[in-house]
């Protein structure tokens, strides 16, 4: 079977060069994978600019709010068919699907609101406490298109994650559920132009695809 | 595997041959040479458009039909004695009444040095067959088609329109000399004559030959820098590296054109 079938141009991006491109990613913008409130959630890395810096989670009677802190490693992607070893359960890789490794780190700066008015606790110093946890998740690409037809980027969306050993089963559904939407957001930054995927060869128009199959993530064209 | 699979069909190698051809833009070239027994100076150009591509594995890209279009400009300067012999018009006398002799003087023709211009633009049509080069130069990652050997060029027709354009240019540089008059026609075909079919070929094949002998498409041109992402405030590009590309002709049910890329962010 041909590599272009019935297009023009096939351009495959094998798993371990989608790992090579995230990495460049996610080296040269820290700030996709790095959230946290304030400065008070430290490092690493130690770069204000490798962060995103977002606003505290408010709650009446914490002045300030709650300081918070996200950070994911770069994520492993691995293209179907599985050749990870193996996925947790629920999780399964289906047709045209990405599985992901990474690990996320919470933060939460934990701290008193009485403050001066408490002799025990006469500054309102806060610790900042954390939580690593590996996490796999499953996903799927998707295209986007500029204003020119065939032009456009792939997108990477994450449809589920697993973090395994955490009791009781809500709490872990719970943390899946906060912990798959920050990923698919912070992944969601990430979007490949086409001619990326092809590193720079042979200019086409998508006709076909994203398409995730042999390890590879394909896309198909004409020329232009 | 490798990082990156690109391909492209036989379809596609063409509208590639295409935009290859016209990125290439106009080749030119200058010097001298023989024309017949004289020595020409010249300057050529030369363009190249369509072409049909045939993918033949493992190894082979056989473009039929290649056009160039080309335009010589050459002159070529010589002794028009050494075509048509120096004559002296003898002096004549005569005896005129209450007047005494009278004669003429004696005249002669020496003919001068001339230059005759000769421009002429035309098109050949040629097939050469075609490997993939990869090449990484100053940082810079090129795949070329190059081709191999010299691919043959049908000049016949071509000579035969510039000795008519030899004739023709010749003619309008040699009217104004005095005298010519009588033996312009003579003087024409003498010039067409010693320069010959095989004279224009001589000239000619030497400055077109070299426009096809090592033509090189570039069908992949990227820097081994290579930006996935643009700039964008405030995030700095994103780059990786191209480390390693080779090219070849793979056929299955179909024939294409395969890049083998590598990266390393």
């Amino acid at each position: 079977m041909s590599l272009t079938e019935t297009e023009e141009v096939h351009a495959g991006l094998n798993e371990s060069g989608a790992n090579d491109l995230l990495t460049a990613v996610f080296t040269a913008r820290p700030r996709l994978l790095n959230y946290r409130s304030s400065l008070l959630v430290p490092g690493p890395p130690a770069a204000t600019a490798a962060w995103t810096t977002m606003a505290a989670i408010p709650f009446p009677g914490l002045p300030g709010g709650v300081g918070w802190g996200v950070q994911f490693s770069i994520p492993v992607i691995d293209f179907h068919p599985d050749s990870s070893g193996g996925l947790p359960p629920p999780l399964a890789l289906g047709a045209r699907k990405f599985s992901l490794r990474t690990t996320v780190t919470l933060t939460l700066l934990c701290g008193t609101r009485r403050g001066q008015h408490d002799p025990d606790h006469p500054s309102a110093a806060v610790t900042p406490l954390r939580a690593k946890l590996e996490l796999v998740g499953i996903g799927h690409t998707n295209a986007v298109y500029f204003g020119t037809p065939g032009q456009g980027e792939v997108t990477f969306d994450v449809d589920a994650v697993e973090i395994v050993d955490i009791k009781p089963d809500e709490l872990e559904t719970l943390l899946e559920c906060l912990i798959r939407m920050l990923l698919d957001a912070a992944l969601g930054a990430v979007r490949l132009p086409f001619h990326a995927v092809s590193a720079g060869a042979f200019a086409f128009a998508l006709v076909r695809g994203p398409e995730i199959e042999d390890d590879q993530l394909k896309l198909y064209g004409n020329v232009l | 595997m490798s990082d990156v699979i690109a391909a492209i069909d036989e379809g596609g190698a063409n509208d590639l041959v295409q935009d290859a051809e016209g990125a290439l833009g106009t080749l030119s070239d200058s010097g001298s040479g023989s024309l017949g027994p004289f020595t020409a100076t010249w300057s050529a150009s030369a363009t190249f458009s369509g072409g049909t591509a045939d993918l033949i594995a493992p190894n082979t890209i056989r473009l039929t039909d290649v056009r160039m279009d080309y335009t010589v400009s050459f002159s070529f300067s010589f002794d028009l004695s050494s075509i048509i012999p120096d004559f002296c018009l003898p002096q004549v006398c005569v005896d005129i009444p209450f007047i005494g002799r009278v004669c003429t003087p004696r005249i002669c023709i020496n003919w001068p040095t001339v230059t005759i211009p000769v421009s002429h633009s035309s098109f050949v049509k040629f097939t050469a067959d075609f490997n993939p080069s990869v090449t990484l130069v100053g940082g810079v990652w090129k795949v070329d088609l190059v081709a191999a050997g010299v691919p043959f060029l049908q000049l016949g027709p071509a000579a035969a329109a510039i000795i008519t354009a030899i004739g023709a240019a010749a003619a309008l540089v040699l009217l104004p000399i005095p005298f010519i008059g009588l033996v312009l026609a003579i003087a024409v075909a003498a010039i067409t004559a010693a320069i010959s079919i095989a004279g224009v070929l001589g000239l000619l094949g030497p400055i077109l030959s070299p426009f096809v002998t090592g033509l090189s498409f570039t069908v992949y041109e990227q820097s081994q820098v290579f930006e996935v992402m643009p700039a964008v405030a405030p995030d700095a590009a994103v780059n990786v590296i191209l480390t390693a590309i080779t090219a070849a002709v793979v056929s299955t049910d179909e024939d294409e054109l395969v890049l083998n890329i590598d990266l390393s962010p």
